[in-house]
Parts: C-alpha cells; structure tokens; sequence
C-alpha cells in the first residue's frame, strides 16, 4: 500500500461523496442527474483500485453511460423549463433524514464491527488471499485476477446466475414495451366494435 | 483501507434512501434507487476483493443487470405517468388508490395520509383508471354503468 494509491483512495471516496450529497440537494433535476453520474464515475475509479477493471468498466457503460441517457431523455421529455413544486419542496426532509443518517449509522457500525470465522470484516489489509477465504477453484490463485479469469468464473461456477440474469433482461425488456404502450388506438378499436 | 470502501459504501446507500424519501420527482427517485444500488455493489466488490476471489464481482455485475432492468421499466412509467398526467409527480399516483368510502370511519380517516397543501386534488387527475370499491355486494348493490365510457359511475 504506497502512499499513491491512498491517494487516489482519498480522492476518488471525496469526490464520490460529494457528488452523492450534491446529487440529493441540487433542486434541478438535471443538475442532481449528473451529479449522479460523477458519483458514478468517481466509485468507478474505487472499482480500479479493487482490481476490478471488467466490473468498472462495466459500471461506466451502463449507469453513467445508459442510464443517465435514459434519464436525460426521460428528464427533457418530461420537464417543464421552470422549476415545478415537486421538485422546489421535499417531502418530510427531518423524518426522512433521521431514518437514512441513523440507517447509515447502524451500517456503518455493522460493518465496522462485524466479523466472521473471528476475524473483522473491515480488516482486510491486501487482495491476498487470506486462510479462511474461499478460493475460486476454476481460476490460478497464484497470479492476480485478470479479466478472462472473472469470465471463466461467470461462466463455470456462476452459470445459472448469469442465465437467470439474462432472463430477467428478457422479461424487463417485455414488460417495459408493455407498460409504455399507449392503448388509445386499442381502446378506440374496442370502442367501435361495441354496439 | 478495507474500511474506506465499505464505509463509502454505506455513505452512498445512505445518500440513496435519503434522496429515495425526500424527493417527489419520479425520475430522481428512480436515479436514487440506482445510487443504493450502486452502494451495494461497491461493498460487494470490496468483499470480494478482500476474500481474493471473483464472487463479488460477478455479483456487482448482477446488480448491474438489475440495475439496468430497473432504468428501462423507470423510463416505461415515467412515459406512462407523463401521457396520462402531464407531470412528473409521484403523489398523482396516489389517485389509483381505492376511494375511502366510509368517510365517517374514524378510524380510516386518522391512518389516511394527509395532504399536503400543494398537493393538487385528486380529481384534476380524472383520466386515470378506478376500480370498483371492495366491500360491497354487487347484487345487492348493482354497479352502473356508463355506456359510453364503459366504466363505472357513480364511483367519483
């Protein structure tokens, strides 16, 4: 651990978190949906830095990539160009800050103090592979993690999941045609046909 | 440094349930939904990292497709919720709700929500679809019915 990649720790965790308290107080909606996307791009840079570079890569493609077009889309096909009430006021601002600080509080103390096998769950000092950890049995655990090593394991040992995800897609794809179609034609169809 | 990420985690999910119950915006909230989600598969890949297998990212990338699943239904209500309505309000959805019709039941009306004063009436937003009220015997009280518009009257 040099102090370099403290560094980018630091500054990635900064940079992501107050883009995440701007994206919950900006009252333009646009502005909070890119503030959403920087605190996306920002934890993307975390991801790199855990030796996940298939996963960020991934994660920049389709929450900042995908999902924030789609928003933005959604954002200037929906929103008026002042700023409507919906969106000037909150809704129950305290209640709703007490119950996500102390939501935030008890995650927080869990995963500071949470252990498992006797040994603390924050405490992970390197990617080594430490006794108790359980080793992928399709990938060499002597080298690093590359990315064919991550498809080999999607693959092999996570197959079922990832088909399951696949069909989730399918069935999210379906359904979104469904809900978005507009059935004034059909129902004028209908209207006609009865007497 | 095992605890930064966790705890940025938590942070993140924290600023998500926080903008998930304040705003009233559809959009945003939905945008909130996908922060938590973004939260949880960062502390997925910060376990597995620290375990030294590929399980947590295999995960994280689950929730990625969830996520994704989750922006493409988003869009299909916000474009269903706008036709309808010509706003982006979520509290207009409250009006596909059941009409309270026991109005003299005290104990109906205290747990009913109650509104805020911006909050449009319900029934500027007539369009929407309205089922029949439970709790009654249709035969004894027989539903009528609008010719024309082939729903319910009597209902509003």
């Amino acid at each position: 651990m040099d102090s370099f990649e403290l560094i980018l720790i630091v500054a990635f965790s900064a940079l992501s978190l107050i883009a995440a308290i701007g994206f919950i107080t900006f009252r333009q909606p646009v502005h909070a949906a890119l503030s959403f996307a920087v605190t996306v791009l920002a934890g993307s840079g975390l991801y790199l830095l855990l030796d996940a570079p298939y996963a960020a890569v991934a994660t920049v493609i389709v929450y900042a990539g995908a999902t924030i077009i789609i928003f933005l889309f959604a954002l200037m096909f929906a929103q008026r160009s002042t700023l409507q009430v919906y969106d000037e006021k909150k809704a129950n601002p305290i209640l709703s800050g007490i119950a996500a600080i102390s939501l935030t509080t008890i995650l927080i103390y869990v995963l500071s103090t949470a252990s498992v096998g006797g040994k603390l769950l924050s405490d992970g000092s390197s990617p080594v592979p430490t006794a108790d950890a359980v080793a992928d049995p399709v990938v060499d655990a002597t080298s690093a993690p590359r990315v064919a090593d991550l498809g080999r394991v999607m693959y092999t040992q996570y197959l079922w999941a990832i088909e399951l995800a696949g069909a989730i897609l399918l069935v999210a794809t379906l359904g979104a045609i469904h809900i978005a179609r507009d059935d004034s034609q059909a129902d004028a169809a209908v209207e006609n046909a009865l007497p | 440094m095992m605890k930064i990420y966790l705890f940025m985690g938590a942070l993140i999910f924290g600023c998500g349930v926080f903008g998930f119950l304040t705003r009233r915006n559809l959009i945003l909230m939905f945008l909130s939904l996908e922060l938590m989600l973004f939260g949880v598969s960062l502390n997925f890949i910060a376990f597995g990292n620290q375990n030294g297998n590929l399980g947590g990212q295999t995960f994280a990338i689950l929730i990625l497709t969830v996520a994704a699943c989750e922006a493409a239904l988003a869009l299909a209500l916000i474009v269903t919720l706008y036709r309808s309505c010509g706003s982006l309000d979520v509290n207009i959805w409250q009006s596909l709700r059941e009409r309270d019709d026991s109005k003299s039941d005290t104990q109906s009306a205290s747990t009913a929500p109650t509104d805020d004063s911006d909050h449009q009436s319900e029934d500027s937003y007539g369009d929407l679809p309205k089922l029949t009220p439970a709790g009654h015997d249709p035969l004894r009280f027989p539903v009528q019915v609008d010719s024309q518009r082939h729903e319910p009257v009597g209902l509003a």
